[in-house]
């Protein structure tokens, strides 16, 4: 299986071979390794073999948002089948993704709406301030993009999930 | 010594939760004293009430019906026969009205005077004792209005800091630097430390530029000694809370050193201090220092303290609070080494750290040769939204700053906590930032902080992670063995060795 891995900007092409044997060979960008993985703990907790290279890994989250912990490092990713990119690319046009909605991550207060419908806003930029905890939390821009639409008024109350602001 | 072998206290109500609620049991454990602990109903599996001797249920998960409910919690005192309650840090270990009403109740509160706290709860009263005991602070106005906010604000001088004179954990501050942004940040300032101290009253400072935030601990008995225990460095912080602290600060000097711990010592004995406290300080560019705030409290961030000096401060305050003498003297007292802790937070680094909330389905904790772990973590613990988002404390100690940083960065590589967001791997990224290995830095430092660049051959393994877990759990998916539930079957087919071992049996 071919696999396509972006991590920011950069893109880590990745194909596993499963060999005879038991044997598991995976080939980053063409390079060769020999790969095991098998599990440390629950659901979350991998320790993987690159070569003789070892690593105490955890994987959280779904294929499109995968968070990976290694070495102290935390590495945020996302992980597609080449199948599913390729068709994904052919039907949206070149990496094109549908608009994006930032949701609560937490339940609180609107204190305030920063942007309105037809704002430009860069990746980072805070959108909405959210009372939670009895702190004053920046709810920030996942990407870059218009403001297509404000979910919610200044006063209003949330709960986790709830959609907050639409960007296209 | 005590003369007998009698325990301090028959058996002490630990109103609070989380770590610090652990560590208070152990000490307490530790000096024969049996232990009660409170929990809220979310709290249920959590470590404090499975290391406790008796544990009792508080109900609802609001902080305001539970950890902070005073009622519930002299009433549980009374009903198991508690002789003492300590309150932790947070919840109910600053309110003035809790320690009288333990007094009232004949139980011991471990902790200073309802006076004391009332009288440094007030940053606007503390001040004023402060100044009047010969300890400088930092020139500021008092008795903001909104009509006169301006001319007090030209008085101080910009920039400018608000603050809520009940505030505390960086709830009611707001930093102003010109003129143009001052009703706003006021407003806010005061609506913050409405909603969260039910007191809209602010004070205006003037800003010390860059400074560094150093804090020395102080203990006094009911026999009238005052000691100090060094300083701590507490500069990197984020939104005004502290994240990394060190003990001794790479900042301070012998002479540095001897003044603010005299000015901390006369603090103690200007307010009859009784327990362990902290004065914190403001240190200029050019080391002046400013007194800040008293808190009447064990802190956080007390363990680095513990590592340098080899002094329980737990053990102490429990002491203490029984009527003993402190159990050393100033001279008795010295830095050994240096302390660097971290403070394991859920929360989002990248989303401005707002908190994260989830379960904790897997954990690898961290150990090693001079590696202290103060901790409420647990696999099958729920993270809510309730309460702080401080999960666990990993403090490392070494022979100098070079080897306990090290270690620190060593054990949070090692530590992982999944499926919950942390800060693991950004205190990691501060622990290898070359401001804070230099050791000169101040409280702007995670403001200047470079965005990291992971080695290749990391984002190649992670990578290659992330494609094995989930292409190994496609399938499992796709193809299910028959009769096996998603919880006793291992998704993970690819390993071949298992595989043979499986198909043999």
């Amino acid at each position: 299986m071919k696999y396509v891995v972006s991590i920011g900007e950069r893109l880590v092409n990745i194909e596993v071979r499963d060999q005879m044997e038991g044997r598991l060979v995976v080939l980053v960008d063409g390079q060769a390794y020999d790969a095991s993985m098998v599990r440390a703990g629950g659901q979350s907790l991998w320790s993987l073999l690159l070569d003789r290279a070892a690593y105490e890994v955890s994987v959280v989250g779904p294929p499109e948002q995968t968070s990976v912990n290694l070495r102290g490092r935390e590495i945020a990713l996302a992980v597609e089948s080449e199948q599913t990119r390729n068709a994904r690319l052919l039907e949206g046009g070149a990496g094109k993704r549908g608009p994006a909605t930032i949701k609560s991550v937490m339940p609180g207060r609107v204190v305030k709406v920063l942007v309105q419908p037809g704002d430009q806003v860069v990746s980072g930029q805070p959108l909405i301030i959210l009372e939670a905890m009895k702190m004053e939390n920046e709810i920030r821009s996942s990407s870059a993009g218009t403001v297509a639409s404000v979910f919610v008024k200044d006063g209003q109350t949330v709960v986790n999930g709830d959609p907050l602001v639409a960007l296209k | 010594m005590a003369a007998s072998n009698r325990p301090l206290f028959r058996k002490i109500l630990v109103a609070n939760r989380g770590e610090i609620a652990v560590r208070v049991i152990r000490a307490a454990h530790e000096l024969g004293i049996a232990t009660v602990a409170v929990f809220s109903e979310v709290d249920r599996k959590s470590l404090h009430v499975r290391y406790a001797d008796e544990a009792i249920d508080l109900g609802p998960p609001e902080p305001s019906r539970s950890y902070l409910d005073q009622g519930k919690i002299l009433e549980a005192a009374k009903a198991v026969g508690a002789d003492a309650i300590h309150p932790g840090y947070g919840f109910l270990s600053e309110n003035e009205d809790f320690a009288a009403a333990c007094r009232a109740a004949s139980v011991v509160f471990i902790g200073p005077s309802p006076e004391v706290i009332a009288g440094m709860g007030d940053k606007i009263r503390a001040r004023a004792t402060m100044k009047a005991a010969g300890v400088p602070i930092v020139p500021g106005q008092d008795g903001i209005q909104r009509e006169t906010l301006l001319a007090s604000a030209k008085a101080v001088g910009y920039p400018l800091m608000l603050k809520a004179s009940a505030g505390g954990g960086g709830k009611g501050i707001r930093a102003v630097r010109e003129e143009s942004e001052l009703v706003s940040a006021f407003e806010r300032a005061q609506g913050e430390a409405m909603t969260a101290f039910g007191d809209g009253t602010v004070y205006l400072e003037r800003l010390i530029e860059r400074p560094h935030h150093i804090e020395i601990q102080i203990f006094g008995d009911r026999h009238g000694n005052y000691v100090h225990l060094f300083e701590r460095e507490c500069s990197v912080q984020r939104r005004h809370q502290k994240i990394i602290e060190e003990s001794p600060s790479p900042f301070m000097t012998e002479a540095l050193r001897a003044s603010m711990g005299k000015a901390a010592v006369d603090a103690a004995r200007a307010m009859k201090y009784e327990g362990a406290g902290t004065v914190e300080f403001l240190v200029d560019d050019r080391r002046n220092f400013y007194f800040l705030e008293v808190n009447t409290r064990l802190q956080v961030e007390h363990p680095v303290t513990e590592m340098v000096t080899g002094i329980d401060l737990v053990r102490e305050q429990i002491r203490v609070a029984a009527g003993l003498p402190l159990s050393f003297r100033q001279s008795d007292l010295a830095q050994k080494g240096h302390a660097i802790e971290a403070r394991i937070c859920a929360e989002d680094p990248d989303q401005g750290f707002v908190p994260s909330i989830g379960f904790i389905r897997d954990l690898a904790l961290p150990g090693g040769p001079g590696i202290r772990l103060d901790s409420a973590l647990a696999t099958g613990l729920e993270v809510s939204l309730y309460y702080d988002s401080l999960l666990a404390k990993l403090i490392a100690w070494g022979r100098d700053r070079e080897e306990a940083m090290v270690r620190l960065r060593q054990a949070l590589a090692e530590f992982k906590i999944a499926d919950l967001k942390s800060n693991i791997a950004y205190l990691g990224r501060v622990l290898r930032n070359s401001e804070f290995v230099s050791g000169v830095y101040d409280t702007g430092l995670l403001t200047r902080m470079p965005t990291p660049n992971p080695d290749e051959s990391l984002l190649h393994a992670a990578a290659v992670a992330a494609v094995l877990a989930h292409h190994g759990h496609d399938r499992a998916t796709l193809a299910p063995s028959a009769g096996q539930s998603a919880a006793t079957s291992d998704p993970w087919k690819l390993d071949g060795r298992r595989r043979g071992l499986r198909g043999g049996a």
